[in-house]
């Protein structure tokens, strides 16, 4: 007879890691079942060139909630990480360029090199995104609020300011409010479209922006730092952890089914045909893959499907990793501390404009001509990653739409990425002829390797139409959805993406809950 | 010494009306101040230059969000408010030849929509319910002050009221279209209302919310129902005009005010350009936000944060509207086997698609006029003979994207081009148009901001759009139609709930200020 788990968790990723860890700390048997080699989903770290360690996907750390790695003593099982000073560079066309710096008044300096007024304003804004996350915060660690209630919360003094720029608008609207330089409304809007197939200009981005901006898992609000050994550290370590509380980790075991009984899930069935039962089946999986693929569409209430499939999960992320030889040279750094332009995320969007028709092109089915771009060079700050003198860099860059409009990825896969790379090289000549390997991810490649839905890295679009409880459809006050213990516990679910772990922590308390009041028996 | 009013009123347009009307009656003395040469602000009939006896509603060309409320109370109907239902609303004819005719009866129309997409017609019911749960919600704010986002919010409390929110409040028309419709002509036509005025593509959120806000309306008594006014628009301020007077209303036409008077933190009545000075306990300002606060009044007066939220108010229109006058009917190839009296009575939309409109967007927020723009036309003298010469036309051309700021050139040099490239557009669907047209009136953004005195030309006065509306209109903390100025109110488009011949803010300004004149020590 088939094992009998109290809570079978589908997918390896961050957030199924995390659930596992609470669930097996609250004394119940669990089961994790990865369907590649090893775990870690989207936060992995792997030699795909020899000799060089990258972050296939996700790249940087910020907001994981303290009380989750705190909780799960990620810091005892090997988790570090690597402050960036400065936090972001950005380099602009014209020669010019823009650090944000851990101190404000250096930052303000660097600032006032473009405008004096936007050095002033600095602080409100400021005050406008702390208040935004303070509101967030109180919200991150439990199950999803209605709007009203979030709202409810936007009650003090200048808080409907807040409320309009930063949770319903666009992040364009958001920096030209405070800032009239365009390098730095430039500079300020690009977390806004991290991930998201929408243009500077489309209301929703300024909530992007808030989620980008709220992380505390450095102990700095929105501070994003490296995780020494690259992305895959944070889940080796969380892997660790669950071992040590007695979690059963299987990998290359992929789930094929979700086996219901009288609408309530009682386990998986593997690809192999082997059952493995759960009173709980948490998944890590995206909604869509875990709702209609994994699940008999019979079993869901036809409402339920049509929100489902109307979730917006169109990624606009080509993610290239390169093997160097040696750390670009950037122009606008030139006679200066190169160090400047690797140490933290170097950001190319050098107006808003420039974000925006790199969007419309994508919107109609081609490769941003002018992309936007992400660049991180982990090995300027972590030797552990590259052969000794030679280097890492991660493009993430938008946007590519999942079909293009002429030709298949398949076909295009390597112009493209070598003209987004040609693109980047204006900033940094030479960058090119430093090339000794390169892994390029289109949205399709992402789907395909990491099983997100349409290459989508939040799994659905983060904005505030698919957050709260319309997240991952309009209703979802809890984890558990029409199925009985069947839970989402990814990003598709509140709060939503980014290596975080709050849905697979809310989640697992869910269940906890339901497993200790006896609904699953 | 100047006479003392009440209220003066800056701006005869059709909230300036129902506000003047409202505080007549409550027995205040009024006076309604006019720029133009006679009222009705874009609410307005006027002859089309060089074509006499060719009436056309210069801006705004329908009806149908005016509360019945405020219609019954000023006794419209008794002044020459006649409406003239629309049989069928609308019809969308297809690039292919195809067409949609949007038919009043239910069965009816569920057989039409079914000839594209039986799917479709099957979820119609349950779209035609979101959009009716929505209004419900809608309707309980829009004769009192703006509600909070949290209060607003707090009203989606039935059962599936989540979904409502999420596609009709905060998301964008086309995940609306998407998520109820298959076919690209029903996902077309229902975008068309999410898009009027509003510089935003269908993919853009937001634009749910428009689409909402045009499909409200309870003018002519059935929910959503755009009607034409007999005589054209100008019949609905006409008759306001008249209601005005009957009151009381003083009214002074061909006098522009220049500045507001303010006093100590109060304002006290306003200046003319003449010089003239009119005052008043209270001021309603009918003129957007910006002109108002931006053009009429001292920064001085003004905190500098309100300044900066005037500032950012999002007006930049996207509209022009051409008024022809025409030697026939536009005849649509769609129709010529169907019955051509079909594109003739109700609204005609040019929407096939939802990538056709994102496109037509996307051109204008690169500057450039949209190749393929979106059109809502009408024919009005088809049903109200009122309004041409025997045998002959006059039609309005609603079209959408045209930017303010051309990027290459200037209106003054390209509107005429611009005009007939559009003009041609539309012909591709009428072929008889082009070689119709015995006279024009283009109106591109700038035209309509010189015209109306609506700043950026935007017939809202602002974005009608979620972070534009509820105590966000004007600017966010607008709780109030009285901002920072004491006795300075607004009472136009650009206060909640917001654009169209609606009259709600007027009305609701005008009771707080009726609330402010009783309850206050006044100078």
């Amino acid at each position: 007879m088939a094992k009998q788990y109290d809570a079978v968790i589908l997918g390896g990723g961050h957030n199924g890691l995390v659930a596992a860890c609470y669930l097996a700390k609250a004394g119940f048997e669990v089961c994790v079942l990865e369907r590649y080699h090893e775990v870690g989903g989207a936060a992995i770290s792997e030699e795909t060139v020899p000799g060089y360690v990258f972050s296939t996907g996700s790249y940087v750390f910020s907001l994981a909630p303290q009380k989750v790695i705190n909780d799960l003593d990620l810091w005892e099982h090997g988790l570090e990480l690597l402050h960036r000073d400065p936090r972001f560079f950005m380099p602009f066309p014209d020669g010019e360029y823009l650090s944000y710096w851990e101190d404000e008044e250096k930052t303000r300096n660097t600032i006032r090199r473009f405008s004096e007024k936007d050095a002033g304003n600095m602080d409100h804004y400021n005050d406008f995104i702390r208040r935004a996350s303070e509101v967030m915060d109180k919200f991150i660690l439990r199950q999803p609020p209605t709007f009203a209630e979030f709202a409810a919360e936007f009650n003090g003094k200048g808080d409907a300011h807040v409320f309009q720029k930063v949770i319903l608008g666009s992040v364009a609207d958001l920096v030209e409010y405070f800032f009239e330089s365009p390098y730095i409304q430039a500079n300020l809007a690009t977390g806004g479209v991290i991930g998201t197939f929408r243009g500077p200009r489309d209301a929703g981005t300024a909530y992007v922006k808030l989620y980008h901006a709220m992380g505390m898992a450095t102990g700095k609000r929105g501070a994003w730092a490296y995780v020494r050994g690259a992305m895959g550290s944070v889940t080796q370590a969380m892997k660790r952890v669950a071992q040590l509380e007695g979690v059963e980790i299987r990998t290359n075991a992929e789930v094929k089914q979700v086996l219901i009984r009288n609408g309530r899930a009682t386990g998986v069935a593997l690809a192999s045909g082997e059952e493995i039962m759960g009173k709980a089946v948490l998944s890590n999986a995206d909604p869509k893959r875990t709702y209609l693929t994994l699940v008999d569409r019979d079993e869901l209430p036809a409402d339920y499907v049509r929100d489902i499939e109307a979730i917006q999960i169109d990624s606009p992320v080509l993610k290239i990793n390169l093997a160097i030889e040696e750390l670009p040279k950037y122009t606008a750094l030139k006679g200066s501390d190169m160090a400047e332009g690797y140490t933290g995320g170097l950001m190319i969007g050098p107006t808003i404009d420039y974000m925006q028709r790199a969007y419309e092109d994508a919107r109609n089915g081609r490769p941003s001509d002018y992309p936007f771009m992400n660049v991180h060079s982990q090995s300027g700050v972590d030797p552990t990653v590259a052969p000794p003198g030679k280097h890492t860099l991660s493009i993430f860059a938008q946007y590519y739409p999942y079909e293009l409009a002429e030709g298949t990825w398949d076909e295009r896969r390597d112009e493209i990425a070598m003209h987004t790379i040609k693109r980047f090289a204006e900033y940094a000549p030479g960058l090119e002829s430093s090339i000794v390997g390169m892994q390029a991810l289109a949205p399709p490649d992402l789907e395909a390797r990491f099983g997100l839905t349409g290459g989508h890295i939040f799994q659905g679009e983060l904005v505030p139409e698919q957050a709260f409880d319309m997240r991952p459809v309009p209703g979802s006050k809890t984890y558990e959805g029409p199925i009985r213990g069947l839970y989402l516990c990814g990003s598709g679910a509140w709060p939503g993406g980014c290596v975080m772990g709050a849905p697979g922590h809310n989640a697992a308390h869910e269940a906890i809950a339901n497993l200790q009041s006896g609904r699953h028996n | 010494m100047a006479k003392q009013y009440d209220a003066v009123i800056v701006g005869g347009g059709h909230n300036g009306f129902v506000a003047a009307s409202y505080l007549a009656k409550a027995g205040f003395d009024v006076c309604v101040l006019e720029r133009y040469h006679t009222v009705g602000g874009a609410a307005i009939s006027e002859e089309i230059d060089g074509a006499p006896g060719h009436i056309a509603s210069t801006g705004s060309y329908v009806l149908s969000l005016a509360p019945q409320k405020i219609l019954n109370e000023l006794d419209v109907w008794e002044h020459g408010v006649e409406l003239i239902r629309r049989t069928p609303r609308s019809f969308s004819p297809l690039p292919d030849g195809e067409s949609l005719v949007y038919w009043e009866d239910h069965d009816e129309l569920l057989a039409e929509i079914a000839r594209f997409s039986i799917a479709d017609a099957k979820a119609y019911p349950h779209y035609d319910a979101m959009v009716e749960r929505a209004c419900e919600v809608m309707d309980k704010f829009i004769l009192r002050p703006p509600p909070s986002w949290a209060e607003f919010a707090a009203a989606f409390n039935q059962p599936g009221d989540d979904r409502v929110l999420k596609y009709m409040i905060l998301g964008s028309v086309a995940e609306l279209a998407e998520y109820f419709f298959e076919s690209d002509i029903m996902q077309g036509s229902a975008c068309a209302l999410g898009l009027i005025g509003t510089f935003r593509g269908p993919r853009d959120a937001g634009t749910g919310y428009v689409k909402l806000y045009h499909s409200m309306g309870m003018a002519t008594g059935s929910r959503g129902a755009w009607a034409y006014v007999r005589g054209a628009m100008g019949s609905v301020t006409q008759a306001l005009a008249r209601i005005a007077t009957l009151h009381g209303v003083e009214i002074r036409e061909g006098v522009e005010v220049g500045r507001i008077i303010v006093r100590d933190g109060s304002a006290t009545g306003v200046a003319m350009t003449t010089g003239e000075e009119v005052l008043g306990r209270a001021i309603l300002s009918n003129l957007d936000p910006q002109r108002t606060y931006l053009s009429l009044v001292e920064r001085d007066d003004l905190p500098s944060e309100f300044v900066r939220d005037i500032e950012s108010v999002q007006m930049t229109s996207p509209v022009m509207k051409i008024n022809l006058a025409m030697a026939e009917l536009p005849r649509y190839t769609a129709l010529k086997d169907r019955g051509e009296e079909l594109g003739q009575t109700g609204g005609v939309h040019i929407a096939p698609s939802i990538d056709y409109l994102q496109r037509a967007y996307e051109d204008a927020r690169n500057g450039h006029p949209s190749d393929y723009p979106f059109f809502s036309v009408h024919a009005q003298s088809a049903v109200d003979r009122s309004l041409a010469p025997e045998g002959k036309h006059t039609i309005s051309i609603f079209t959408q994207y045209f930017p303010y700021d051309l990027a290459d050139g200037t209106w003054e040099d390209r509107r005429a081009d611009i005009a007939q490239h559009t003009i041609d557009r539309f012909s591709e669907y009428a072929p008889n148009v082009a070689g119709a047209v015995i006279a024009s009136q283009v109106l591109a953004p700038p035209d309509i901001e010189a015209r109306f005195g609506l700043t950026g030309g935007h017939i809202f006065q602002g974005e009608l759009v979620p972070e534009q509306a509820f105590d966000m209109r004007p600017v966010p903390g607008s709780t109030t139609y009285e901002g920072p100025i004491k006795g300075l109110y607004l009472c136009g488009s650009g206060a909640w709930p917001g654009g169209c011949v609606m009259g709600a803010p007027g009305h609701n300004a005008a009771h707080e200020a009726i609330a402010n004149l009783r309850n206050r020590a006044y100078g």
